[in-house]
């Protein structure tokens, strides 16, 4: 399975294999399939095993001292080290600066601006772009031709963007494809603000909605231009985490409630 | 495991036992019964280590020891090295006088309540009654109403006999003429504020009640910052539904659509003004105890000029 948002970066990480690098940065929006780069990347510098790590001091540490009494070869996947809190990155750099010869690094990141410099500075850094439609396409193909070919002409299918998006679609019950239906009826924004982020963060059965793909469907659901920009900064302040995700979700819905 | 009345009650007989363990927080109640002990021993001897006393005892001498109050702190070589043979050797030895071992934590007691059940006494946070009695017991110049006081407003035995005994540095006269405002003006600990008190607070729209509230309370600047935008949403929901049960309730009619709505919108570019590093949290609570004053509460755009 090749895709064109990946081709470069693949092309750049085989590349980096043959020097032999032994730290990585993989930069790229979220969903891109950073992670399953890394894998690639074990795969060509011949390291068996992976080890992925969220980026929490602790995780760290404990990945660390276990990489350290391994005789084979390892690589430390580091997700999302940009949503981390700083004592993390610093948790990484004692490691690239003291590297070990059977350890691989590999940092993946939506925006490298918000990784310490000194990370950037001692790793070889690797873009990857957002997934094209027909990547999208090859993929849901690849995972499940039945689904795709169910949802592929939806207004579901319109909200994928991701190729993490089209797991979590597919992974949708009937009950919870029901759902989306329904949230027309929310964007009347009749009720109270709480109820309303209670309807968009839950499923009839109380469990938790994939809050960007509800945001998603929401601006495609609504031609209402204030509405709308209310809703792509909602989706930004997510993405940043600047904010709690509810605490971005209730301004949105004060803003198209009050503001209509 | 002895009580601490049933250990209270032999220490300050006039035939204490030989060995005693007292482990828990509540210092008062340890200092207490080392100040009875010494009193009733007239010597006192401060020790590192339990074996080195019992060595001391187990030696042959012509001239016995005279009795004494010998207090251990914190010995944890005595826990870590207490097996069946030691205490039985403690239990046998013929201590001239009484060894006292203080622990502060309770978690040592269990291995040592194994092997020395009837000298371990768990001394734990003393219930106000009990507090009360021993205040009256020890400060017999106190009235019984100013003891009363003092053992309902201390957080433990030992401040409340810290606040007897300075008290009790007093002439008689200014006893008497101790009230309960005097009291509370130099001895009541500072109540801690709850989110709630702090959202009601911002729901009255009382900006003198909120900077009260805000001198007490010991949260972050971002949880008072949640703490305004969760008021905005739960009045939101009053209006719309007056019967919703909330401690807010009382306020709502201090309240039209569009403050509410502003409410939000100001703290919230507060809070993502406060993601900077450069921006100073201190003023979170002026800010919002004069946001909530104003009779119309501006826009964003009014208040930043944009």
């Amino acid at each position: 399975m090749e895709f064109r948002c990946q081709r470069a970066a693949l092309d750049e990480l085989s590349t980096l294999s043959k020097s032999d690098r032994h730290s990585i940065l993989i930069e790229g929006p979220t969903g891109c399939g950073k992670s399953w780069l890394a894998h690639k990347y074990a795969e060509f510098v011949d390291v068996a095993d992976v080890v992925v790590v969220k980026a929490a001091v602790a995780d760290i540490k404990e990945a660390t001292e276990k990489s350290y009494q391994l005789d084979t070869r390892v690589l430390m996947c580091i997700e999302n080290l940009d949503k981390g809190v700083a004592a993390a990155s610093y948790a990484i750099l004692k490691l690239l600066e003291e590297p070990r010869s059977n350890i691989y690094i590999a940092v993946t990141c939506n925006n490298s601006i918000r990784v310490p410099d000194t990370i950037v500075s001692r790793s070889a850094c690797v873009s990857v772009a957002a997934p094209t439609n027909e990547d999208l396409i090859i993929y849901g193909q690849h995972r499940d031709a039945t689904k795709l070919s169910m949802y592929q002409n939806t207004a579901l299918w319109r909200c994928v963007k991701t190729f993490s998006d089209v797991d979590q679609l597919f992974g949708l019950s009937p009950t919870q494809v029901e759902y989306f239906n329904s949230l027309p009826a929310v964007l009347r924004f009749t009720d109270s603000v709480s109820d309303m982020m209670w309807k968009l963060g839950h499923y009839s059965d109380n469990t938790v909605t994939p809050v960007n793909l509800v945001l998603r469907y929401m601006m495609i659901s609504t031609d209402n231009p204030h509405n709308k920009k209310a809703i792509i900064d909602c989706m930004n302040t997510i993405e940043t985490g600047r904010v709690a995700a509810h605490t971005a979700l209730a301004r949105m819905l004060f803003e198209c409630k009050y503001c209509e | 495991m002895k009580s601490i009345q049933e250990t209270g009650a032999s220490i300050l007989s006039s035939s204490p036992e030989p060995f005693y363990i007292l482990g828990g927080p509540e210092y008062g109640v340890k200092q207490r019964y080392i100040e009875s002990l010494a009193k009733h021993y007239g010597n006192v001897v401060e020790s590192p280590t339990v074996w080195s006393i019992i060595s001391l005892m187990t030696t042959k001498r012509l001239v016995p020891l005279m009795p004494t109050l010998y207090v251990v702190r914190y010995d944890e070589s005595f826990v870590a090295e207490l097996d069946a043979a030691k205490a039985a050797t403690i239990k046998s030895a013929n201590i001239r006088g009484t060894v006292l071992c203080i622990y502060e934590d309770s978690k040592q007691l269990a291995k040592l309540d194994k092997f020395l059940p009837d000298c371990v006494t768990s001394v734990d946070s003393v219930a106000t009654r009990f507090v009360d009695s021993y205040l009256r017991s020890e400060f017999h110049g106190l009235p019984d109403s100013l003891t009363h006081w003092i053992s309902e407003h201390s957080e433990n035995y030992s401040q409340a006999r810290n606040i007897c005994r300075a008290i009790s540095r007093l002439s008689l006269n200014d006893i008497r003429g101790v009230t309960d405002v005097d009291l509370e003006e130099t001895f009541a600990r500072s109540k801690e504020v709850t989110e709630t008190q702090l959202k009601i607070a911002i729901a009255s729209r009382n900006g003198n009640a909120m900077l009260k509230v805000l001198e007490e309370y010991t949260d972050s600047a971002d949880q008072i910052m949640y703490s305004a935008l969760s008021v905005a949403v739960e009045l939101d929901k009053l209006m719309d539904n007056r019967n919703t049960q909330s401690p807010l309730r009382n306020y709502v009619n201090r309240w039209n659509r569009y403050d509410v709505y502003h409410l939000f919108t100001n703290v919230y570019k507060l809070l993502i003004q406060s993601r900077s590093i450069t921006y100073d949290t201190q003023h979170v609570g002026i800010y919002l105890a004069a946001l909530i004053q104003f009779s119309r509460i501006p826009s964003v755009e009014e208040l930043h000029g944009i």
